[in-house]
């Protein structure tokens, strides 16, 4: 019949309707005809008779859009089916297609310009989610990041209690960011034992090839770079990281830039990237303030004066407690994110603890309380300037003869060395003799019972290098494969020897400086050999392995000595305030009423060194106990708040 | 006319915003990342300035939180989204073999389709629908387009308005068809958010999920249960109606189009 695009049909059974496509298959002509209902596709044998009244469309010359034929009737040509709607104007501006006026072609792609510009600022769909690998994606962390990109313009704290991937939000970010062409220049500030884990993470994870910090290189001018903060706020560094102009910049462990004075905040103050991510399970530690100067980095400003933020939102006398906290949570909200493991679905395997405590031998016993009585002598009878260096000294001592004699004795060569002939003299050689001579350690035991009886790959805790080599050299000696991770370690060495205890040794003893973001979930079992009196840095272990990833039950064991500084500590933060089954974040009130006392280390130092007696000690230590008690009770009256608090947005919201 | 295919970036923000000023008729000089714009009259009046100052990549405390002023970018990319919407653009192609050598168009319609709230994503929406049979020929890419001279848009066949109805009607059933599709995500998304809330929601319930992880005995165990089986059943009730209401709620927006000839010409004539 020779149909043609434009021609108006009726058929019998769908009525009228507009011919807008004809093709030629095999001799027929397939015609796309649009009806009321929808685009139809028929063949030219169906029964179709031209529309009355309206022919066939013919090359015209040009018309105007007012003198068009009556057929143009854009709206009344599709009707409105509810599934969306057509923004008003789109007829008319389809009409001057017609006759005119045609803009410029220059202002028509500056059009398009700002139309796909405006696009970008939503950040509604993460383009990087499909351009991960081997990345387990929780929802929260998605939100996290949308949340970062949208509101908050890419300044944010994410403080996400420990184990539910602050690293992977930020890669998601910084990713996020690359993929959209906002960031050029990244830095990422990390501490020094972080800094190859990071790198594998970035390269495993996110494709992202990060140039390490170097010595000899140009590396302030890799457009992506990876440092630790230590050597990047060299003097010999700063400057020329602060010339390179980053336009993000993320920093791990971002609790060490809590104090406005220190160094390190100054350099990231004077960074001054476009965009700053810090991460931190732990944004106060000790004081409202520390909070504040975190936030002061990100958004100057957004609590006012340091001054007027002591007074406005903490309370008098206690520098840990909030108050006005509605306020401050909408201020805080602008900026940080804090996900708890309570607030996702997220099953978390249990945690079992077990204390062990054990009996030191005569000889051990006999060094123990010595250093104790000497410690109590010098910290009660020391008045003088020195005192607060020296009570530095004398508390890790204290803490080291905690954790075994070995760790005690550069200590008490230290003291000697300063010390001038005399009693006191005498009596520390006398100790330092005493503490050589022993070459075995009670809480070994332990140790030893644990390897016989299990198969299971544990991780040991120490504080201490000394008894982390004890430890190894005893190890090894019963024939145990052994790995050690110590500060001392460079990068390529911590990386082997994680992976050595991942694919082949049983045993990881560790300092300290394996509990910062380093992944341990394919164990579950944990010894704390001695006990940090910091209870964060408790928590900060047993994250380690009570983290995303972990399947299995986590078993920690609280190894202590029964009368020494270290059980009382293990009943307080055991007892008092249920530390091994708690998360980092309850703990941040628990401990508030010992801000102004300092930290809980000098806290437990004090009652330790200034006791009078056994009675006097237990008194105090129970004092102490019964004050976290109530620092516990205090912090679910918080929480009781919190839940009021967030209640009534919710109802606001909705 | 070459329609740029990289992605704007925020680099480029301070290109886009002389650009706009330029074509509102500003005098626009260029020192390095910096551009300075002189406004005419019209423009000194709506931006309520004689001249702005743009900055690529400023750096300082002063530039945090706000690269430029967000207000005055507001405002000029308002002037650049309200300037320039239709245009005529040309194209010279060879000829295919054995086909007569006649004038072809197109039309490209640039939809901004907004789903719902702002909180799902803006697209922009690209359909080239030939205007009339296109005789198995296919537009050419954006690339070879230009504007046409004078005396070239004076040569060009005037469209015809059926063949441009029909043009709209199937751009239009091509949107339907498209954004039904484009919906399923978004509901399957607006599912997990609203999921999500319930999650949220169950700090409500906190002692009872402590007292689960603790292992301690439920306390009314029933009605706690219940109480939350209740919950559910109102989220999934809100969720269809949010899911319904978006769906309501989706948008289309022609935000430009265009009226793309391509002249095809046998070998040996001279491409323009």
């Amino acid at each position: 019949m020779g149909f043609r695009v434009g021609d108006r049909v009726i058929h019998r059974a769908f009525g009228e309707g507009l011919i807008v496509e004809v093709r030629e298959r095999d001799g027929f002509e397939v015609l796309e005809i649009a009806f009321a209902d929808g685009i139809r596709r028929l063949t030219s044998l169906y029964p179709l008779e031209p529309a009355r009244g309206v022919g066939r469309a013919t090359s015209a010359p040009a018309v105007s859009a007012a003198s068009a034929s009556p057929a143009f009737r854009l709206g009344t040509e599709f009707p409105n089916r509810g599934k969306f709607r057509i923004a008003a104007g789109a007829e008319e501006l389809f009409q001057r297609l017609v006759a005119g006026p045609y803009d410029p072609a220059r202002d028509h792609e500056i059009r398009l310009r700002v139309e796909r510009y405006t696009l970008h600022r939503g950040f509604d769909r993460l383009l990087c989610i499909d351009r991960l690998r081997d990345v387990q994606k929780y929802e929260h962390q998605i939100q996290a990041a949308i949340t970062v990109l949208r509101r908050m313009r890419g300044r944010a704290l994410l403080a996400d209690e420990v184990g539910l991937g602050k690293t992977i939000e930020a890669g998601l970010i910084l990713k996020e960011y690359l993929l959209r062409g906002l960031v050029q220049r990244a830095l990422i500030l990390v501490p020094a034992s972080l800094v190859e884990q990071w790198d594998q993470e970035l390269r495993r994870k996110f494709d992202l090839e990060f140039a390490v910090l170097k010595h000899g290189t140009a590396w302030w001018e890799e457009p992506l770079l990876l440092a630790s903060m230590d050597t990047a706020k060299l003097l010999r560094h700063r400057d020329k990281v602060a010339a390179a102009s980053f336009d993000l910049v993320i920093v791990d462990e971002a609790h060490r830039l809590k104090n406005q004075k220190t160094l390190a905040w100054k350099f990231l103050d004077r960074l001054a990237p476009r965009y700053l991510l810090l991460l931190t399970a732990t944004p106060v530690q000790n004081d409202l303030h520390e909070l504040y100067n975190l936030v002061q980095l990100l958004r100057p400003g957004l609590l006012g004066t340091y001054r007027a933020f002591g007074r406005e939102f903490m309370r008098r006398g206690d520098r840990r407690m909030p108050q006005n906290t509605g306020r401050l949570a909408t201020l805080l909200g602008e900026t940080m994110i804090r996900t708890t493991r309570r607030s996702t679905s997220i099953r978390f395997p249990k945690r079992e603890v077990t204390n062990v405590l054990f009996d030191l031998t005569e000889a051990e016993r006999g060094i123990y309380d010595d250093v104790s009585r000497l410690v109590r002598r010098l910290v009660q009878g020391n008045k003088d300037s020195r005192r607060g260096a020296i009570k530095l000294t004398l508390l890790t001592l204290q803490k080291e003869i905690g954790s075994s004699t070995f760790a005690a004795v550069p200590t008490l060569g230290k003291l000697l060395v300063r010390e001038l002939p005399g009693p006191a003299r005498t009596e520390l050689e006398e100790l330092l003799r005493r503490a050589r001579a022993i070459d075995s350690n009670s809480k070994y035991e332990g140790i030893a019972r644990f390897v016989e009886t299990s198969r299971e790959k544990v991780v040991i805790f120490t504080q201490f290098r000394a008894t982390l080599e004890f430890l190894a050299r005893s190890l090894r000696a019963a024939g145990v494969r052994t790995s050690v991770f110590h500060g001392a370690l460079s990068l390529r060495e911590k990386e082997e020897a994680i992976a050595q205890f991942r694919d082949r040794s049983r045993i990881l003893v560790s300092t300290e400086a394996g509990g910062e973001g380093r992944n341990l979930q394919f164990c579950h079992f944990l010894v704390n050999y001695d006990l940090p009196w910091n209870p964060m840095r408790i928590e900060q272990r047993i994250g380690r392995l009570h983290r995303l990833g972990q399947t299995h039950d986590v078993h920690v064991f609280n190894f202590s000595a029964r009368n020494t500084v270290e059980a009382y500590v293990l009943e307080i933060v055991h007892e008092k305030i249920n530390l091994f089954r708690s998360v980092i974040g309850d703990l941040d009130m628990v401990l508030g009423p010992y801000a102004e006392a300092g930290s809980f280390d000098d806290a437990v130092f004090n009652v330790w060194a200034n006791a009078r007696g056994e009675r006097d000690m237990e008194r105090e230590f129970g004092k102490l106990g019964a004050a976290l008690s109530v620092g516990r009770k205090r912090y679910d009256a918080v929480e009781e708040l919190d839940r009021r608090l967030l209640d009534g947005l919710d109802d606001g919201d909705s | 006319m070459a329609i740029r295919k990289r992605q704007d970036t925020r680099s480029e923000l301070p290109e886009i915003l002389a650009a706009i000023l330029e074509a509102r008729g500003a005098t626009v000089a260029k020192r390095g990342s910096v551009w300075e714009a002189l406004l005419p009259a019209d423009l000194e009046q709506s931006l309520g300035t004689d001249r702005v100052r743009l900055v690529a990549a400023p750096a300082g405390r002063a530039a945090r939180g706000a690269e430029m002023d967000a207000a005055m970018t507001e405002r000029i990319l308002l002037l650049g989204r309200s300037h320039g919407c239709v245009t005529r653009l040309l194209a010279r192609v060879p000829a295919p073999k054995g086909t007569p050598a006649r004038e072809r168009q197109w039309v490209r319609l640039h939809w901004r389709i907004r789903y719902g709230s702002d909180d799902l994503a803006d697209e922009l929406l690209v359909q080239r629908i030939p205007v009339g049979p296109a005789g198995g020929m296919r537009a050419p890419a954006d690339r070879e387009f230009r504007p046409p001279t004078p005396e070239q848009a004076m040569a060009l066949a005037a469209p015809d308005p059926e063949l441009l109805a029909a043009a709209w009607i199937r751009g239009l059933r091509q949107l339907e068809s498209r954004i039904r599709f484009k919906l399923r995500p978004h509901e399957d998304r607006m599912r997990r958010e609203l999921h999500r809330e319930m999650r949220t929601l169950s700090i409500h319930f906190r002692s009872l999920i402590a007292e689960e992880r603790s292992g301690r005995r439920r306390r009314v165990e029933a009605r706690e249960a219940g109480r939350i089986l209740q919950l559910k059943e109102d989220w999934e009730r809100k969720l269809a109606a949010a899911v319904r209401q978006r769906a309501l709620d989706t948008e289309a927006r022609l935000v430009a189009a265009a009226l793309l000839s391509v002249m095809p010409e046998s070998r040996g004539q001279k491409a323009v």
